[in-house]
């Protein structure tokens, strides 16, 4: 798996920062960000520390060390417990000597999310500058900075500590150290009815299980673990991905498809690299369904390359040509086993028999199983009675439409119904009426209104006028009655 | 080690081993491991869950505790503890973990929620686990040795275990705050009321056990409990103590009680007082006693105190005249004459308002000419100042029919607690037997002043009301009985008054019928007295007439007042009828049922009915109860409400605003007003009218300085009232506005709960009355009930109120009065010239007033009188007058120099509710308060006894001849009736059992 998944970002809102280099501008936005932080925390507004955090990553291109420790000087009290604790993490540059407004952070008094604040932002910083090590101590201190903090203000910012502090575990390539954290964590989580954390951190225990395979017990993990309504989009990608993922290794394709197809689509724009990973793994469980993937699929904007194998290997199954997909196979192994698909690539082999099976049903309304035998190329040393075991077993299984006559050795295909007189399409179309109706009212319950402004107050004299108007009004109706009669 | 390992799976196939040393490694393995492979372990419970079962497997608890933690991971408590419980000793209750504290939460939960069950269902036998007991006791236990005493009492009171609750008040090492504490918790989070009384009977016990007893709480406790015998043997105690600190005490305790206006109660307190002691040791020496100081009380005054000290000998008399003294305060004679007295000499209400009122108005609005006497009566309310009203007889003369009645009935709240004169004031309007020549609407109108001014004191009147409605056969005066006799026998439950007003509401008239329905409630409230209001349920199904059914529902809501839970059968009953008037009388049942303990299924109802209702009346009251049932915690209510209060409704709207209006009241909350601010500007006429006397209630005594709205409120009342497209509902409101806003001539204010957090019984009564207004205009007056002055007024051993200074540690202008509005700014150029008129035309009034009364050989500041009625009236435009030019002094000294951040206030001073907690008593003063209070009563220690007191409110006399002469002066009294020559009025606080 790569890390493309890992690092999708919101960058949905792209800020409007100038793209001055000088760092005055970016210290002021982020002594912005701390006031948002600073309000939210007072206010107990959830939505601004959100946007707090959103507008961070949005600057995250620009922090410098000199940057982040002036902030650090702003935010959090020099001398303070968690400023040196802090600065330490920070390369120093003797270049740039701190130009700190000392007057100004003396006495302001910072909240303990302010503080977490600085945590993630040194954290980002870190992981960007590859300090891998630092980064590790520093997301550790900060994840037992937060065990003593029980405020639901700080858990959009904790959600991302938890996912910043698995990132820089994984990078290391030391997950395994980490899962009883997450748990106890998650436990936490869950008592405190922090359900963002909750999310997060049991996302990042299945992709913890996942790393190493453990497919079992993160199915375990995530039928016990409790669920509500998602609360951050991002994170419930990641769930149904994660899912989409176990389902398939336990052969629950059609459900697995469901998933991974909603990831794809739920996903951001710009998270192109989680998008490519799910469309892989979408590509495959469709077609262990037995589904051939539209082209357009393989030919999304920026896709096409890293699409590539997948597009040979649905050929080969469209086809239904097996000496064609061994060799795509095989061409591609490196890749296939790097995106960790090798096993399930193994299970196609008998789907490019039953697809060819399939066409050959379609093509002849009968058709002897020499002949079938032939056309799968099937080279084992007694091929009609192979073709026969696989034919009666795709007839089973619903595949294909047809009666095998053992007598004459021949398979006989059954005329194809019409599909528009079935319910199919009624289905097809009410599924989709309620996808769209599903997707409106959750843009609705997205919307937000601004603050009273249905309170308009109507003056005394405007109302007096309206009341003057309505009652013209119904003068006016009461005779035009009267000139009815 | 854990790291290694990767899954539990080798684990769990260890436990179908037949051998058990096999099955212990994997449990205990399992336990050490549990916390990262419950997922997995989940899978395997019940083999887990089997081995717990085996009778014959001997780790047993190690199995238990095993699946109680994989219970807890998977959030399935309730399992979690039931198998902690039986891990038995295995469960570690200190261990510092997040599974401990979660389960052993859930333990103290389960275990309150089991008693509390069983408590309820009345049953014998608490089948509680017996383990799970021991659990909740030993974290109790730990509470109390940690010397954590408050969450030890919340546990305890929650887990309704007065065992350990007294155990931890015992241990604590500060009794008197950890009770103090008690009883806190105990009124804002025990909601039962039969449970409530257990608390505080125990709390009673600890606190007489205590070495020194904290006398002022353990009779507040009684009160609730409602034991009158309790405390009369306290008071009875203090009172026959050597320690004359002893009898302070017990005077400060009845001014206390008072403070909470449980007429019955309090009769039955002084009843138990008096009678074993009067009748055995003392039958000669007492009975005279009481007589003769009832009369010459008032008129000396150092007198008995020197008497008592010098005749120390005889203990017996020392305690009559205490008992006497004591008699007067319970009885509420004292504290009525010395309100009255206060509320006197302090007025200072604008009579230029009025004016303007009265000007701006059109002459033939009879709505607005009767919102400006109500006003009016409002503003003086019991200041017995009728200036306005005598300055303006022609005016007043327009009023007819009802009008008159309630212009009448407005005498009695303006006389409101003149308990002597009440009756020979309002004579020239009452029923005269033999010559039937009044109006009715005028003697309906005085009957029912009577009962306001005797409201809640209405020993003396009572037998003259019934003797009226007895005499009458015409509705209008039978209403105005009624209701008067209802005020005045408020909450006695006296069975002859009950029926002599039930044979009025059997007549089936409808105007005397409703007044019957809600008199008949008023006598009884509180009582829940079952026969009753079946009955009058009964008959309300029963008649035709709307306006009986009315009063009728709202009498039923009376009786239930305070039973919380006990009346939950009769709300049932009323909220599910067909009929909406006794669904809406359901409502007020909520409402006063559970008036002030904001209990969460009263709030679920009311918001229920609030917005399902089919009746727009109902749902305008359940709104409007929210206001009663979440008044002690006013803070509560704009939020509450704050979406009904945009509500597409009219009348939910209107009850959003009277909700906040009545839990709000007096608070200036901020809130609220920003609630209320935007409803003063509605669309609709009758939810402008709600709002802006809801907002008058909200910003009363609440000075400019401290919240700059009031002014812009005060502004827009004068710019609605002078505004001719006006309708005429909003400007009823206003009108009604200014005068609650200014009421007791600026010296009241509105308050639901007394100090000690207990509900005011008659405030609560009157503003669910009031809020009647709605149906009938005269109900209005009920708001009368709910003023409680703002003062503080120190008294000395002798009742008396000694002059002595304290300070006020606040900026003077934070609580001053208001301004007097000025000529110039108030009034257009039209008006100008009268108002010019106006004053000079009072001041050629004063003069020849003065001299009128010079002529009259009374002395204004010598022992004479001034509670007496014609005094009160010819000096009262007098006394504003000087106030006035008093004020305009102060104000021009004050622009001289820069305001000082303190004040010193003389007592008795104008202590405004948010002023209380900066007021301090001087260190070096010569009186000492008996205990911590900053307003009302307070009974002062005199530390110098031997130096010779200096007396306030003397010029407040009530010297009996006087009395009769000034009221023969009584311009009013047109009627030419020889006011003078009739009999001294009977002294209405005669106790002659």
């Amino acid at each position: 798996m790569t890390q493309q998944d890992v690092e999708m970002k919101e960058q949905q809102q792209q800020v409007a920062v100038s793209s001055t280099s000088s760092a005055t501008p970016v210290l002021q936005h982020l002594k912005e960000i701390a006031q948002l932080i600073e309000t939210g925390a007072y206010g107990r507004e959830v939505r601004l520390i959100l946007r707090a955090v959103r507008l961070t990553i949005a600057l995250r291109r620009k922090l410098k060390a000199s940057l982040v420790s002036s902030f650090l000087a702003f935010a959090l009290a020099p001398g303070s417990e968690p400023h040196s604790r802090l600065s330490a993490y920070l390369p120093k540059d003797d270049e740039n000597d701190m130009e700190v407004d000392t007057a100004a952070s003396a006495t302001v008094k910072h909240s303990s999310e302010l503080e977490i604040y600085c945590y993630l932002l040194v954290l980002i910083f870190l992981i960007d500058q590859k300090k891998y090590t630092e980064a590790k101590a520093c997301s550790s201190a900060s994840i037992s900075r937060l065990k003593n903090l029980n405020r639901r203000t700080v858990d959009v910012l904790a959600s991302r500590l938890y996912f910043y502090y698995s990132l820089s575990y994984e990078l290391t390539d030391d997950l395994s150290e980490i899962r009883g954290n997450l748990l106890a964590l998650h436990r936490a989580a869950t008592l405190r009815h922090d359900e963002l954390g909750q999310e997060t951190l049991l996302n990042l225990l299945l992709r913890n299980y996942l790393h190493y395979n453990l497919y079992d017990q993160a199915e375990k993990l995530r039928s016990k673990a409790p669920r509500f309504e998602a609360h951050s989009n991002q994170q419930f990608c990641r769930y149904l991905f994660y899912l989409g993922k176990i389902r398939t290794i336990q052969l629950e394709y059609t459900d697995a498809k469901e998933s991974l197809l909603q990831a794809a689509r739920k996903a951001p724009v710009a998270a192109l690299g989680f998008r490519v990973q799910c469309n892989k793994w979408a590509v495959i469980v469709r077609l262990l369904l037995g589904e051939i993937p539209e082209r357009t699929v393989f030919m999304q904007k920026g896709m096409e390359k890293a699409l590539r194998p997948y597009f040979e290997l649905t050929n080969a199954v469209r086809i239904g040509d097996l000496e064609l997909f061994k060799t795509v196979a095989e061409k591609f192994s490196t890749t296939f086993s790097s995106d960790r698909t090798n096993n399930l690539i193994v299970r196609l082999r008998h789907n490019v028999i039953r697809t060819g099976l399939r066409n050959i049903s379609i093509s002849y309304s009968r058709i002897s199983l020499a002949d079938v035998a032939k056309k799968l190329r099937l080279d084992s040393p007694n091929p009609v009675a192979d073709a026969e075991s696989i034919v009666s077993k795709a007839i089973r299984d619903g595949a294909i439409d047809a009666t095998l006559d053992h007598a004459n050795g021949w398979m006989v295909s059954k005329e194809t119904g019409d599909i528009y007189s079935t319910n199919e399409p009624q289905q097809a179309f009410n599924s989709r009426i309620a996808f769209c109706l599903n997707m409106h009212n959750e843009a609705v319950r997205a919307l937000r209104f601004p603050p009273n402004s249905h309170k308009e107050k109507e003056s005394a004299e405007k109302r007096r006028e309206r009341q003057q108007q309505e009652q013209e009004l119904a003068k006016h109706i009461a005779e035009e009655d009267d000139d009815d009669f | 080690m854990a790291a290694a390992v990767s899954s539990a799976g080798g684990l769990l196939a260890m436990l179908n081993e037949p051998h058990p040393s096999l099955k212990l490694h994997a449990l205990s393995n399992l336990n050490a491991f549990v916390d990262h492979f419950w997922p997995e372990i989940s899978t395997t419970v019940p083999i887990i869950e089997s081995l717990y079962e085996d009778e014959d497997f001997d780790q047993r608890q190690l199995a238990a505790l095993l699946v109680s933690k994989v219970f807890y991971y998977l959030g399935e408590l309730n399992d979690s503890l039931s198998y902690a419980l039986g891990a038995g000793s295995l469960f570690d209750v200190s261990e510092d973990s997040d599974y401990v504290h979660t389960l052993l939460a859930k333990a103290i939960d389960e275990y309150a929620a089991l008693r509390t069950k069983a408590a309820e269902s009345k049953a014998k036998s608490v089948d509680v686990d017996p383990r799970l007991e021991a659990i909740v006791e030993r974290m109790l236990d730990k509470c109390i040795t940690d010397g954590k005493y408050q969450q030890a009492i919340g546990m305890s009171i929650e887990c309704r275990r007065l065992d350990k609750l007294k155990e931890a008040i015992a241990n604590s090492d500060n009794v008197h705050a950890t009770l103090a504490y008690c009883m806190n918790v105990s009124h804002a989070f025990v909601n039962r009321r039969e449970y409530r009384r257990e608390v505080l009977l125990l709390l009673v016990k600890v606190y007489q056990d205590l070495a020194s007893p904290d006398y002022l709480n353990i009779c507040q406790c009684l009160m609730f409990l409602d034991q009158p015998e309790g405390v009369a043997t306290i008071l009875e105690k203090l009172l026959r103590s050597e320690n004359k600190d002893d009898a302070l005490m017990a005077f400060q305790i009845a001014f206390d009680l008072l403070e909470n206006e449980h007429q019955a109660f309090l009769s039955g307190v002084r009843d138990r007082l008096s009678s074993p002691k009067l009748k055995s040791e003392q039958p000669a020496v007492t009975e005279p006693n009481p007589a003769v100081s009832e009369d010459t009380q008032m008129a000396d005054e150092t007198q008995p105190l020197i008497a008592s000290v010098s005749e120390s000998d005889p203990a017996e008399v020392t305690y009559a005249e205490r008992l006497t003294k004591m008699k007067g305060i319970l009885s509420g004679e004292t504290s009525v004459q010395l309100t009255l007295q206060f509320l006197y000499s302090h007025n200072k209400s604008d009579l230029l308002i009025l004016k303007t009122i009265k000007q701006s108005i059109e002459m033939r609005n009879s709505v607005c000419h009767s919102a400006t006497i109500y006003a009016n009566a409002l503003m003086h309310a019991g200041t017995t100042v009728d200036t306005f009203l005598r300055e303006n007889l022609d005016w007043l003369s327009r009023a007819t029919n009802w009008a008159k009645f309630s212009a009448t009935a407005g005498l009695g709240v303006i006389h409101h607690g003149h308990l002597q004169q009440g009756r020979s004031l309002m004579a020239p309007y009452l029923p005269q037997s033999g010559s039937g020549g009044g109006s009715p609407y005028s003697e309906g109108g005085a009957l029912y002043a009577l009962g306001l001014i005797h409201a809640n004191h209405g020993e003396g009147i009572k037998q003259f009301l019934r003797d009226s409605l007895r005499n009458t056969n015409v509705e209008v005066v039978q209403h105005g009985a009624c209701l008067g006799l209802g005020l005045a026998s408020l909450g006695t439950a006296d069975e002859d008054i009950l029926e002599e007003i039930k044979s009025v509401l059997y007549t089936d008239s409808a105007v005397a019928g409703e007044a019957a329905g809600i008199s008949v409630g008023l006598l009884m409230v509180g009582t829940a007295n079952g026969k009753a209001s079946s009955e009058m349920l009964g008959y309300a199904h029963e008649t035709q007439h709307e306006k009986i059914i009315r009063g009728l529902a709202l009498g039923i809501a009376l009786t239930v007042y305070g039973r919380e839970e006990e009346a939950d059968t009769l709300i049932e009953q009323m909220t599910l009828d067909q009929d909406a008037i006794i669904r809406y009388g359901g409502m007020y049942a909520i409402a006063l049922a559970y008036s002030g303990t904001s209990n969460n299924k009263a709030i679920r109802q009311l918001l229920h009915f609030a917005v399902s209702d089919v009746s727009d009346d109902v749902r305008r009251t359940a709104v409007l109860a929210l206001g009663f049932v979440l008044y002690s915690d006013p803070e509560q209510t704009p939020r509450t409400v704050a979406l009904l209060s945009e509500s597409y409704n009219p009348h939910v709207r209107y009850g959003a605003a009277m909700a906040v209006g009545i839990s709000c009241a007096g608070t200036g909350l901020s809130e609220a007003i920003s609630l209320l601010e935007p409803l003063t500007s509605d669309v609709t006429d009758f939810v402008r009218q709600g709002a802006l006397i809801a907002m008058a209630m909200v910003m009363i005594q609440v000075s400019e300085a401290s919240d700059s709205r009031v002014g812009a409120f005060r502004r827009q009342l004068e710019k609605i009232i002078l505004d001719k497209h006006e309708d005429t509902m909003s400007k009823m409101g206003a009108i009604l506005a200014s005068g609650i806003l200014d009421a007791g001539g600026r010296n009241v204010t509105i308050k639901l709960l007394s100090k000690t957090k207990h509900d005011k019984m008659t405030t609560v009564i009157g503003l669910a009355v009031f809020s009647q207004f709605w149906y009938w205009y005269p109900l209005i007056y009920f708001i009368s009930l709910a003023f409680s002055p703002t003062a503080l007024i120190g008294l000395n051993y002798d009742l008396k109120v000694p002059k002595f200074d304290f300070l006020s540690h606040a900026k003077p202008s934070l609580f001053e009065y208001p301004r007097p509005t000025s000529v110039p700014t108030a009034m257009s150029t039209v008006k100008l010239p009268t108002a010019v008129l106006s004053t000079s035309a009072r001041a050629k009034a004063r003069a020849t007033k003065k001299e009128a009364e010079k002529a009259n050989a009374e002395k204004l500041s010598g022992a004479a009188d001034s509670s007496s009625v014609g005094k009160g009236k010819a000096s009262g435009p007098e006394d504003a007058e000087s106030m006035q030019v008093d004020g305009a002094a102060a104000e021009k000294e004050k622009k001289a120099e820069p305001e000082p951040t303190f004040e010193i206030l003389t007592n008795p001073a104008r202590v405004v509710p948010a002023q209380e907690k900066f007021l301090k008593f001087l260190e070096d003063s010569r009186y000492a308060p008996v205990k911590a209070a900053s307003s009302g009563f307070v009974l002062l220690k005199d530390l110098r006894p031997t130096e010779l007191e200096v007396l306030a409110l003397t010029d407040a006399p009530t010297s009996a001849a006087t009395a009769g002469a000034t009221a023969a002066a009584q311009p009013g009294s047109t009627a030419a009736m020889a006011v003078d020559d009739e009999p001294q009025p009977p002294q209405p606080f005669e106790y002659s059992s």
